[in-house]
């Protein structure tokens, strides 16, 4: 037995040896082999939901550019552009009510009396007399044409139109359309508007005081209701803002069926009961009515004039009815049909397969040569990702920040950056001395080094970014960062009579410079980072007093108190232009506006941005407002995180345009 | 023949281990918050652990097929190949066999994540081969011949047995390296020279044969050390076997997970240990009473000071580069930082183990004949003991959620310390017998310190240095698993294991940075290992000879 074990002894080595180099070199063959898709995978753990209304993580995001197209679409170099929609118009019908309709038709001979340059300065396109109701119609909503033509017909004693809001304890709807069905003076309602079960709001014009009368009777005798009445407005007019919009003729969903005025109204209907896009809730309350004029042709009445309501239909993807009908009931029972039954949407792209962890997406263009179809693969594990990238079977990929710098390195990558929704900033008050001075915030800012933070944060994945709106959105006016300079706000504080005493600190009437800055308790991230921006204050000679408590304490009792120095929070870039609530000077003592920034200049671009409809202006004047309010130092942005995208743009000597294109290698 | 449990237990080390270690699981499985019940479930098999879904043992099974399968064939190749080197070495003299050996110990002695992950930069980035295991998804369409999927499957499984093969290749060529050399001068050999036996047959029959003792040893004692590389090395090829579930349960710390797979390995090694035993059994082993066993390690003094050189150039290497080169400054100061904090950790450790060790030892001399079998027995299974030591590291870092430090460390690494003391001791039986002749008084302590302890003192020197490359090498192993999930109260800092785990996640990006802490750690293993056996030499020269009685102790 034992003289057979030579060829054991030397035989297994050998045979594995040979084995070995044979099985290698069949692995070499077939890695070679394989072409075809295009990979991007993912080491986020997160369940992507395919919700394009909701998108969750980076590959969500990624995808609803690519399988959704939207009904109008931001630009950040062209403002708003044609998506589905191809062309859009405002405008907008106010009515007057006269005492009767004598008068009524005399305001209208008055008003056809006008000459045609008038009506064309009103923006004028038609009136029209119904009873004692003038309806005037203008080719632009928002503008001063009914304010100037109302000039015209005082003469006749227009009556004011007043605005009631009704608070009840319980079913408003109801009470509401039962009180009108039996009310003496229900001519005078023009208008109901209910906002909620306990509340609504009537317009009214005429003999309102019977008819406050009969109301408040009727909710005497109702005393369950506790009823409150009051009047919350008086204007001349009722405006009624109408949006029109075309859809594109050739727009179709993936699987060929036209996007039709059904599609669009039920996805919007859809998509405003859900708690998705609570930032558009309050222009999507004022939606009156959606009327459909033709297959390709719809209008949306609104009850007020509110510029931004427009974000309605901005970068938002449009879906089939039929899929809404079939899949509504089953996502509100806390399924997630988006993953199970993916809609078809109108983008490039299309959904082939759902797996676990994966999604294959087949591209629709035929001209794409290459690539065909593109892979998903998300919750893998890092090093996994970097060895397919390695291994030419994985084409887009995020790698680690210490990654990022070799890999940039190498010849046949592009990288794409995009920046975190979300970013962390100081907020001032403004009311708090010494902060209420511009240039005493101008030097606190001056003084922080941000690259520093950021390497120090985020291993270097992260970018200054002074705005408000979102950077490289089309809002923004990408404002140039104030750069760190210690001896420029040393010599701004010194100006302002704050000079250096023995410890180094800086000091004013004997009284050392310090605040305290507020950040939440039981985040290690926030207090390193609090911790940095006291040293890098102290270096300036200011004492910062760090105080950490709950999130709740900090925004119940401190900010909305205005309670508080300097606060360290994290806040999202804004993508809508109505910034009111933010910073309104209306806003300071209790409402949104935690800073107190009071600025008549910074009101009325924010009062001008509720009103504008263009969207050309309403790009204009948000970056206006942008700069405006970057010059009082409100706040002090820290950073932003980036997340970089590595893409081959060079597979095996093809170089993807396209792909790189469809994954937003051009951002 | 009817044999009773008892005999059974006894006469069977592979049905002791395997109680042993499922013990052990239950116990991890219990401190972890496990109930009774999860208990019984885990020994029929039923326990649901991690995301793996219900029934432990059914997905645990083919995890285990498959990692015993690549062990095995890693065991085998690994052997078998470096029997054949080690003879070949023969066959060329005495100098390549020291050479061989010296090699394996360098193999024998690198961490086998920085071999893993160095040959996966080279196939990938330099040879182009694909390692279909790490993706664990099928990304492109292509159509291949089956000739080539089998080939492609092949290399799935043939890469880490050859991974894992290294390592028993290193301890194959240190084990068997000079031992054929002294092999081929024993009188027995020499004689059946002269008889006219062909040299095949003298190498092939006789020399496996007197080598057949020495290679069931290192058979024994491969387990632990084969079972650690597997857990590393599948994981990092994310290979589907029980080492990747382990390295997953550890990294997540999760005692139910845990508890599962050590189950797992309990299975394991006493299939191993039971193959064993029946091969024995079909094979006897040749008597050694023929055999003149010279124990000495001889002329290793060149060796010693090629290793210290080495080891000194590496550490002043290390030491001096931030120095020399300030632009790429930052990097080997942190390096050299963690080497000297993990050598201090290592003389410690190895300090602690060889007092602990020499206790024992004493205790064991001193105690009557019963502790004496028992310390037989002990012996035995002695060579499996790190397997053990880690069950019970879980089971006090996950199970009781304390970390591991030092002392604790120091006190589970006596137990092999003890057992490899001892066996100094029982190499020394045959001057017991002699002083007993002289009518000495057997096991006093004044015949311990005037006779045993200077004969057993170069054991003790050399004890003390191989406990100190083991605790090197162990302590990179701990702290590279240990990862994120801190197994370690002492290593959670810094430590070498620790930088290659952050290094494996960049191999692609800078690969050479694996190098200076893996080769240095080599190093200083094989340094600690040669200056033990030169230092042991030196030792023993002053001392007589108790082996063949031809001396007088007094």
């Amino acid at each position: 037995m034992l003289k057979g074990l030579r060829w054991i002894i030397f035989g297994v080595p050998l045979a594995l040896a040979l084995l070995t180099i044979w099985s290698a070199k069949q692995a070499k063959n077939s890695r070679i082999a394989r072409h075809d898709d295009f990979v991007i995978a993912s080491s986020v753990s997160e369940a992507v939901t395919l919700n394009p209304f909701n998108a969750v993580g980076e590959v969500d995001l990624e995808l609803r550019k690519i399988l959704h197209e939207s009904l109008i679409r931001s630009d950040a170099k062209a403002g708003l552009v044609s998506g589905i929609i191809e062309k859009w118009q405002w405008q907008q019908t106010s009515t007057v009510w006269f005492a009767n309709s004598d008068i009524a038709k005399k305001a209208e001979a008055k008003i056809r009396g006008l000459t045609p340059e008038l009506w064309e300065k009103f923006s004028l396109i038609e009136i029209e007399v119904k009873d004692n109701e003038l309806a005037m119609e203008f080719g632009q909503a928002g503008s001063l044409g009914p304010s100037l033509l109302y000039q015209h017909i005082a003469e006749f004693g227009p009556l004011p139109l007043e605005q009631w809001r009704v608070e009840v304890a319980s079913e408003a709807k109801h009470h509401h359309e039962f009180f009108i069905q039996n009310a003496l003076e229900k001519s005078q309602v023009k208008r109901a508007r209910i906002l909620s079960d306990q509340e609504y709001l009537l317009d009214v014009s005429g003999e309102t005081v019977r008819l406050m009368e009969e109301l408040q009777l009727y909710y005497q005798n109702h005393p369950q209701l506790k009823a409150r009445i009051r009047v919350a407005s008086k204007q001349a007019m009722l405006h009624k803002p109408l949006f029109q919009a075309l859809l594109r003729e050739d727009a179709k969903f993936q699987d060929g069926q036209p996007i039709t005025v059904e599609d669009v109204e039920s996805t919007l209907r859809f998509v405003y009961s859900k708690p998705w896009l609570a930032e558009k809730a309050d222009a999507w309350r004022l939606v009156d009515s959606i009327q459909k004029v033709s297959d390709k042709h719809f209008k949306v009445y609104f009850y007020d004039v509110y510029g931004p309501s427009l974000q309605l239909f901005v970068d938002l993807p449009i879906i089939p009815k039929t899929w809404i009908d079939q899949f509504s009931a089953s996502l509100d029972s806390g399924v997630n049909v988006f993953r199970q039954n993916p809609p078809r949407g109108a983008g490039k792209a299309y959904i082939e397969h759902v797996g676990e962890r994966s999604i294959s997406v087949a591209l629709a263009d035929e001209k794409i040569q290459w690539p065909k179809r593109l892979q998903l693969l998300f919750g893998q594990n890092s090093r996994a990702i970097r060895t397919g990238y390695e291994m030419d079977e994985i084409d887009a990929f995020w790698p680690s920040s210490s990654s990022i710098e070799y890999i940039s390195k190498e010849d046949e990558v592009k990288l794409s950056k995009q920046s975190s929704l979300n970013r962390l900033l100081i907020l001032w008050n403004t009311r708090r001395t010494p902060l209420d001075k511009v240039d005493f915030r101008r030097a606190m800012g001056m003084a922080v080094n941000r690259e520093f933070l950021i390497k120090e944060m985020l291993q270097g994945q992260g970018r200054v970014h002074d705005g408000i709106f979102y950077p490289g959105s089309w809002l923004s006016s990408n404002p140039e960062s104030e750069a760190f300079n210690l001896e420029a706000a040393r010599k701004i504080l010194y100006s302002l009579g704050w000079v250096r005493n023995e410890e180094g600190y800086l000091v004013k009437n004997q009284e050392v410079l310090s605040f305290r800055l507020l950040t939440v308790e039981g985040n290690p991230e926030r207090s390193k980072l609090a911790k940095l921006l006291e040293a890098q204050w102290k270096e300036l000679g200011v004492k910062v007093i760090l105080e950490e408590m709950p999130l709740n304490e900090l925004f119940n009792n401190r900010l909305q108190q205005r309670n508080f120095d300097a606060a360290l929070i994290g806040v999202n870039f804004e993508t809508q232009w109505d910034q009111l609530a933010l910073w309104h000077s209306s806003q300071s003592v209790r409402g949104l506006n935690f800073t107190s920034l009071i600025s008549p200049e910074v009101d009325a671009k924010l009062e001008s941005l509720r009103q504008e409809f263009d969207p050309k202006i309403i790009q204009n004047l948000a970056r206006d407002l942008e700069k405006e309010l970057m010059e009082h130092h409100p706040f002090l942005a820290l950073f932003c995180a980036e997340s970089t995208l590595v893409i081959r743009n060079n597979l095996k000597g093809t170089i993807s345009e396209h792909a790189t294109r469809l994954m937003g290698g051009d951002r | 023949m009817k044999e009773g449990l008892g005999t059974i237990l006894r006469n069977s080390i592979a049905l002791r281990v395997w109680i042993s270690m499922t013990i052990l699981s239950l116990l991890l499985l219990w401190f972890g918050g496990g109930t009774f019940l999860d208990g019984l479930k885990l020994l029929v098999g039923v326990l649901a652990v991690g995301n793996e879904g219900e029934g432990s043992l059914r997905f645990l099974f083919w995890r285990v097929v498959r990692s015993f399968f690549i062990m095995g064939l890693a065991v085998m190749g690994g052997l078998c190949a470096s029997f054949a080197l080690s003879l070949v070495a023969s066959f060329m003299g005495a100098f390549f066999s020291r050479l061989a050996r010296a090699l394996g110990r360098l193999l024998g002695y690198m961490p086998i994540m920085s071999v893993c992950l160095l040959v996966i930069y080279a196939c990938i980035k330099q040879w182009e081969l694909p390692i279909e295991s790490m993706l664990p998804f099928e990304t492109k369409s292509f159509s291949e011949t089956w000739f080539n999927k089998l080939g492609r499957d092949a290399w799935g499984w043939l890469l880490p047995s050859l991974l894992l093969s290294l390592p028993v290749l290193g301890k194959g060529l240190e084990h068997f390296g000079e031992n054929f050399v002294s092999l081929s001068k024993q009188p027995l050999m020499l004689g059946l020279k002269a008889r006219g036996v062909t040299r095949t047959d003298r190498v092939f029959v006789h020399t496996f044969a007197l080598s057949a003792e020495k290679m069931r040893d290192l058979v024994v004692s491969l387990p632990p050390l084969v079972m650690v590389s597997t857990i590393i090395v599948e994981e990092l090829l994310r290979y589907k076997g029980w080492g990747e579930f382990g390295a997953k349960a550890l990294r997540a710390g999760d005692a139910p997970r845990l508890a599962a797979f050590f189950y797992g390995g309990a299975f394991m090694v006493a299939i191993w240990l039971g193959l064993l035993e029946w091969l024995e059994r079909r094979y006897p082993m040749p008597s050694q009473e023929t055999l003149h066993r010279e124990d000495r390690d001889s002329s290793n003094m060149g060796w010693g000071i090629l290793a210290s050189l080495l080891g000194a150039a590496g550490l002043a290497t290390i030491w001096f580069w931030d120095h020399l080169f300030p632009a790429n400054s930052g990097f080997f100061t942190q390096v050299s930082l963690m080497l000297e904090a993990e050598l201090l950790h290592a003389i410690y450790g190895a300090f602690c183990c060889t007092v602990w060790g020499v206790i024992l030892t004493l205790v064991f001399f001193l105690t009557p004949k019963a502790w004496s079998e028992a310390l037989g027995e002990f012996l035995r299974v002695g060579r499996l003991i790190p397997l053990f030591l880690i069950g019970i590291c879980f089971l006090w870092v996950t199970g009781l959620q304390r970390p591991l430090g030092t002392w604790l460390l120091s006190f589970f690494m006596s137990v092999p310390a003890g057992y490899a003391l001892s066996k100094v001791v029982d190499q020394y039986k045959g001057s017991l017998r002699y002083l007993s002749s002289y009518g000495v008084g057997a096991k006093s302590l004044p015949l311990f310190a005037k006779v045993i302890w200077p004969a057993v003192l170069p054991g003790v020197v050399k004890l003390f240095f191989h406990a100190l490359s083991t605790w090197l090498i162990w302590q990179c192993f701990i702290s590279y698993l240990g990862k994120p999930h801190q197994l370690s109260a002492l290593l959670e800092s810094s430590s070498v294991g620790g930088l290659i785990y952050e290094q494996s996640e960049v191999i692609f990006d800078h690969y050479i940075h694996l190098l200076p802490p893996s080769l240095m750690i080599t190093t200083l293993c094989f340094t600690a290992l040669y200056l033990g056996e030169c230092l042991s030499e030196a030792c023993r020269t002053a001392q007589p000879n108790l082996r063949d009685g031809r001396q007088k102790p007094f």
